[in-house]
């Protein structure tokens, strides 16, 4: 695990990788161990949210279909998950290079004849496969979860859906790096990282009911997640092309303003 | 030249880092960057590493501008950082192997016998070191490929003294290979056992540079002279002999370098009976005390 940066990168990660992957795949199968006794009493969860504000719908999803396995899993799970791993990804995308100049080990690992361009894209290739395993992971335990509850018609879906994840957290975690390295401070870009994933993420729930706010939903990093639709045979891939296109922008701006500046002591 | 700064010039927003450096250090030399705390000697190392941008002026390292050739200049240099900082959660050994699979390759059995010369443990991970342990790992990690150039900042904080000689020993050895070191300190003595050549920094600006045998046979020494009777402190006002005092049986002055002056002060002892004397050993201190001084001097006037 020590032949290149990239993979030292990943070592390092390994156990926010584990905690994050597994945490999230235990919460899954806790709320898919819930939906037999749930899916019994079907009828009567259904007439009592189809009485909720349409405001309930916008950050939880589509509550009319919340009795179907996918609109339970899309409501109960993918709605909320995804602005709690752009969390990781943050705390992990501040780190990269930032957290390296914290700690003063930017100066051993620039003395090294290693570029500093190479330095920015290895640390964020290493970010971007943390967070397909930190997916991988958490999609295991939801396959199993299924299989074990009889749920198994759609689990090449389930497993997509889950993996539509990476690209809102990568998005966000390149963020948090580009940040990082033109700020120069930990804090600052984890701040202002978190405020614009759940800004977003507020602008883009509350863009589907407040009229005033659905003009700019289409700036929000939220808008482009297809929060679990694509279970429901729904959701757009080209939505992922969109965060993927501006995570390799952050991630190329990254790139430049390291390139230019000086490490702090 | 292997290392070559013109008007190297470095600020801060408004604070000063260092100020219109001009320095070489040829092949094969022991360059000894000494000054106090805080005057530049970090900055001038790290601009040398393209960690920092000059704000002016340029540095060369090998016969190229740091700036566009940073990668290859380190290709053939070791660096020990100051205030020195590594990845804890590593033992020594992993450390170093990731540090040679950047360089492209570890001699493990150079590496081998530099820990065993340091006396380190590398199957230790890096977070359970002492301080002086872990600046080990840094000088290991600085020596293992062998390079052109070597440049150590402060190398021997926390070392003990056993350990500092051994360090001594390979900085001889890598001179006697004919290759080249920079080191930064404080530490006056350190610098007079192993550099050929010292540069003099304050405040961000070079003082002097100079031989370290050039620097000792020009300071200033102190010597006393005990008598058999009372001698008056006028015999010896001659030229270059200051600060003339009485002592308990005698007199103690200080006696500068300049030619003729040691042999004018013996021949006037002679005149007298002399009972003892001591003429005290060089050290670079007097050398270093007096630039500052001279320089503070300048600055109350």
């Amino acid at each position: 695990m020590l032949r290149s940066l990239f993979l030292k990168t990943i070592r390092d990660l390994r156990g926010q990788i584990l905690g994050w992957g597994l945490g999230t795949g235990l919460l899954g199968l806790f709320i898919i161990a819930l939906y037999p006794a749930f899916s019994d009493q079907m009828e009567m969860y259904t007439e009592m949210f189809q009485a909720y504000p349409p405001a309930f719908s916008a950050f939880f999803g589509d509550l009319a279909n919340l009795a179907e396995w996918s609109g339970w899993l899309s409501v109960e799970f993918f709605s909320w998950v995804a602005p709690i791993l752009a969390i990781f990804a943050v705390a992990a995308g501040t780190g990269l290079i930032a957290g390296e100049e914290e700690r003063r080990t930017l100066d051993l690992l620039l003395s090294q004849p290693i570029r500093r361009w190479r330095v920015v894209a290895e640390k964020a290739a290493a970010l971007a496969v943390a967070l397909v395993l930190v997916c991988l992971l958490a999609a295991t335990c939801l396959v199993l979860s299924a299989v074990a509850i009889g749920q198994t018609d759609g689990l090449g879906r389930l497993v997509l859906t889950t993996m539509d994840i990476v690209p809102i957290t990568l998005a966000c975690g390149t963020l948090a790096l580009m940040s990082s390295v033109v700020f120069r401070s930990r804090r600052l870009a984890t701040s202002l990282s978190v405020a614009v994933a759940i800004g977003s993420w507020f602008v883009d729930s509350l863009g589907k009911v407040v009229d005033v706010l659905e003009p700019y939903r289409f700036l929000a990093l939220f808008h482009y997640y297809n929060v679990g639709t694509i279970l429901t045979g729904g959701g757009e891939l080209a939505r992922a092309g969109v965060l993927l296109g501006l995570s390799a922008m952050f991630v190329a701006v990254s790139l430049v303003a390291f390139q230019r500046r000086d490490v702090s002591v | 030249m292997i290392i070559e700064t013109e008007g190297l010039t470095k600020y801060y927003g408004k604070v000063r880092g260092v100020d219109d450096l001009n320095l070489s250090v040829a092949e094969g030399e022991v360059f000894g960057f000494l000054g106090p705390n805080g005057a530049g000697k970090t900055t001038t190392i790290r601009l040398l590493l393209d960690l920092i941008r000059p704000t002016r002026g340029t540095a060369r390292l090998f016969g190229q501008d740091v700036r566009n050739h940073a990668a290859a200049a380190k290709a053939r240099l070791g660096n020990l950082p100051g205030e020195l900082s590594l990845w804890d959660n590593l033992t020594g050994w992993e450390l170093l192997t990731f540090v040679g699979t950047l360089r492209g390759g570890l001699d493990g059995r150079w590496v081998d016998e530099l820990a065993t010369r340091l006396n380190l443990d590398l199957s230790r991970p890096v977070r359970n070191l002492s301080h002086g342990n872990k600046q080990k790992v840094g000088l290991i990690q600085a020596f293992a490929h062998k390079p052109d150039l070597i440049i150590l900042d402060e190398p021997t904080l926390g070392l003990d003294p056993l350990i500092q000689q051994e360090f001594y020993q390979l900085i001889d050895q890598v001179k006697v290979e004919g290759r080249t070191v920079f080191l930064s300190s404080h530490i006056l003595p350190e610098v007079e056992r192993v550099c050929d050549r010292v540069g003099i920094i304050r405040d961000g600006q070079l003082l002097a540079v100079e031989a370290v045998a050039e620097l000792k046979r020009k300071r200033r020494r102190q010597m006393e002279i005990a008598f058999a009777s009372p001698v008056p402190p006028s015999v010896f006002d001659l030229p270059g002999v200051h600060d003339i005092t009485s002592v308990d049986s005698g007199l103690c002055f200080m006696v500068d370098g300049s030619p003729g002056t040691l042999d004018a002060v013996l021949k006037r002892a002679a005149q007298y009976a002399v009972t003892d004397m001591c003429y005290e050993q060089a050290t670079l201190e007097d050398v270093f005390l007096s630039y500052y001084q001279k320089e503070r001097g300048h600055d109350a006037a």
